[in-house]
């Protein structure tokens, strides 16, 4: 295996007396696809906004390349070469789609370089050149979704943190976005999945870390992750009423 | 240059040379409706810099009318040159540098704040400053500046000024429509759309915030030193005045915030309006400006522009689905 792209050592974070995530650490090695999976409140989207810097860690630190990017501010860590798509669309939507997504490609890592190139790309990625001159706003939930995956793949990213890209595609669309996501870790990039379809998680991964109440309860391959019985457990225990 | 691109600038230089020749025949009364209405425009295109493409509102706006009237002022009663080209020159620079500097003195702190407290800072550094030009005897703004008779004697004044303020028009479009099209510009929308969301993809905000506050303020500035010299005398009161800043916001609302001709077609139709059309009634400005905006606020709250698309695509038989701007 090749080395981490990211590291993440005691990562923490505290919403008063909540730990949404706690004591987390793990690292994610260059050119896979590792998923990060758990229950509903488990942690998985507070940790996303923790690497982005949208919100400050109350303690661990995060490493990028090698580099501490804890503390520095968002749009600073995007230029590094970290891309987001949020799992609750953020749509600019008085803009057309195309702009939209040439935004992430002007403000990527590498910024205003072969911007219309890199803007046609994600549109075809995600599907969708068809859409490209309609204003975001017109949009449906499904299109939005893929529209967040557009405008972070435009950025060129070297890590692409998803956060449930396949919530609400149809099963085609789902196997379309897989297959774009698969096609750029094969071009060099790096994926963070959160993601609840599980099928698709274990197709897709090299690997899977699990969340549970903020605490990490495993880590490894996909066919380990699904037998390991405190995996099992949070999930049940999760769905029972 | 896209073919589109190509068509808008000689679109627009097409209209610059129909207004310049129209200089040349209009009456002085009608060259003076002319320089208000580019005065009018210039600054709520200058406005438009941060508050139409950020929607950052700034409601002090006429603290750069005021400094840069008062720069061109000072510096041309210290610097007596000859020729108007050196005096408009050295006005205009003078304006245009001094509101440059107190845009970067106040951008930083200011800028950190977001949306209404931006708005709110705004209109207090404006107050301050229109103190310190009345308190400090060195700016005289309580008895007041004479500024030099800069028009050519072979040029009428109100001919003069006509197309001065129509030059400096078409330098504040030309500048707001390259921001627009630059990255700056998709920087600015992405603010105005989602702060966060745009700082998430990479977009400094602060950065871009500033640079459009040190381009609208200069533009703004470079507007006072004409309104200044065209007036020929100044006190803080005719400079430094709310009024101003509010014109600016409203001919942007009046004509739509969903593009450049927004602010150039509200600043038309409202300097017709209350100043030609109720120029009998200028007591009544405020009055007759604030129901304007009601009215715009509940009729048309995507201004004359806005109003006359979704006439457009009914008149075509598409759906009338509103702006693509629901801000
Ligand atoms: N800004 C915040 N303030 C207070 N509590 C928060 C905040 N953000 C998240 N939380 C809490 O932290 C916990 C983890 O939330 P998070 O959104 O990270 O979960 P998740 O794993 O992404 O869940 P889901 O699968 O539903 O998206 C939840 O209990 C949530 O209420
Ligand atoms: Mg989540």
């Amino acid at each position: 295996m090749s080395a981490p792209i990211l590291v993440a050592e005691g990562i923490t974070r505290r919403f008063g007396q909540l730990a949404a995530v706690a004591d987390v650490s793990f690292a994610v090695a260059e050119r896979t696809v590792t998923s990060l999976i758990g229950p509903n409140g488990a942690g998985k989207s507070t940790i996303f906004n923790l690497l982005t810097g949208y919100v400050p860690l109350t303690g661990g630190r995060i490493a990028f390349r090698g580099t501490r990017i804890d503390g520095l501010a968002t749009h600073r860590i995007a230029r590094l070469g970290v891309a987001r798509a949020f799992q609750i669309a953020r749509p600019f939507r008085g803009l057309s789609v195309r702009d939209n997504v040439k935004v992430g490609a002007l403000y990527g890592r590498d910024g205003p370089r072969d911007v219309a190139a890199a803007t046609e790309r994600g549109l075809r990625l995600a599907g969708l050149e068809a859409v490209a001159e309609r204003p975001a706003a017109e949009l449906t939930i499904g299109q939005l979704r893929r529209m967040e995956v557009a405008r972070a793949i435009a950025a060129r990213p070297d890590l692409l943190l998803a956060d449930e890209p396949l919530a609400g595609l149809n099963p085609t669309e789902s196997d379309e976005v897989l297959a774009s996501l698969r096609g750029l870790v094969g071009e060099g990039m790096t994926v963070l999945l959160v993601e609840h379809d599980m099928p698709a998680v274990m197709k897709v991964s090299d690997r899977v870390l699990v969340l549970d109440a903020g605490r990490l309860i495993a880590d490894g391959r996909p066919e380990d992750v699904t037998r390991d019985p405190r995996v099992i457990e949070a999930y049940l225990g999760a769905e029972a009423p | 240059m896209s073919a589109r691109a190509l068509m808008s600038v000689a679109l627009g230089a097409a209209a610059v040379g129909g207004l310049a020749w129209l200089g040349t025949v209009l009456s002085p009364f009608h060259l003076r409706v002319g320089l208000s209405i580019f005065l009018s425009a210039g600054m709520a295109i200058g406005w438009y810099i941060l508050g139409g493409f950020a929607r950052y509102y700034s409601f002090g706006h006429t603290v750069f009318v005021g400094v840069g009237a008062f720069a061109a002022a000072l510096t041309l009663q210290t610097w007596r040159f000859d020729g108007w080209v050196l005096q408009v020159a050295t006005g205009v620079g003078a304006a245009m540098a001094a509101s440059a500097v107190l845009a970067a003195v106040i951008a930083l702190p200011i800028l950190r704040l977001r949306g209404h407290y931006f708005t709110i800072a705004m209109l207090a550094v404006a107050l301050v400053c229109a103190e310190a030009a009345s308190a400090f005897p060195v700016f005289r703004g309580s008895i007041g500046l004479t500024l030099p008779d800069v028009a050519p004697p072979s040029v009428r004044p109100e001919r003069f000024f006509y197309w001065m303020s129509l030059g400096a028009v078409t330098l504040a479009v030309a500048v707001a429509a390259l921001i627009a099209r630059a990255r700056l510009g998709y920087g600015l929308f992405a603010i105005r759309e989602d702060e966060d969301a745009a700082q998430m993809l990479g977009v400094p905000t602060t950065r871009c915030k500033v640079l459009a506050f040190l381009a609208s303020g200069t533009i703004t500035g470079l507007m006072g030193a004409l309104y200044a010299l065209n007036l020929g005398y100044i006190t803080t009161d005719s400079v430094f005045r709310g009024a101003l800043s509010l014109d600016m916001i409203v001919n942007s609302l009046v004509g739509g915030m969903g593009s450049l001709f927004g602010p150039l077609v509200g600043a038309v139709v409202m300097t017709l309006l209350t100043k030609v059309m109720l120029g009998d009634f200028l007591e009544y400005h405020l009055a007759i400006t604030g129901l304007i905006v009601v009215a715009i606020v509940f009729l048309a709250p995507d201004g004359l522009l806005g109003l006359a698309e979704k006439a457009w695509r009914r008149v075509r038989g598409g759906n009338a689905g509103g702006g693509a701007d629901p801000r």
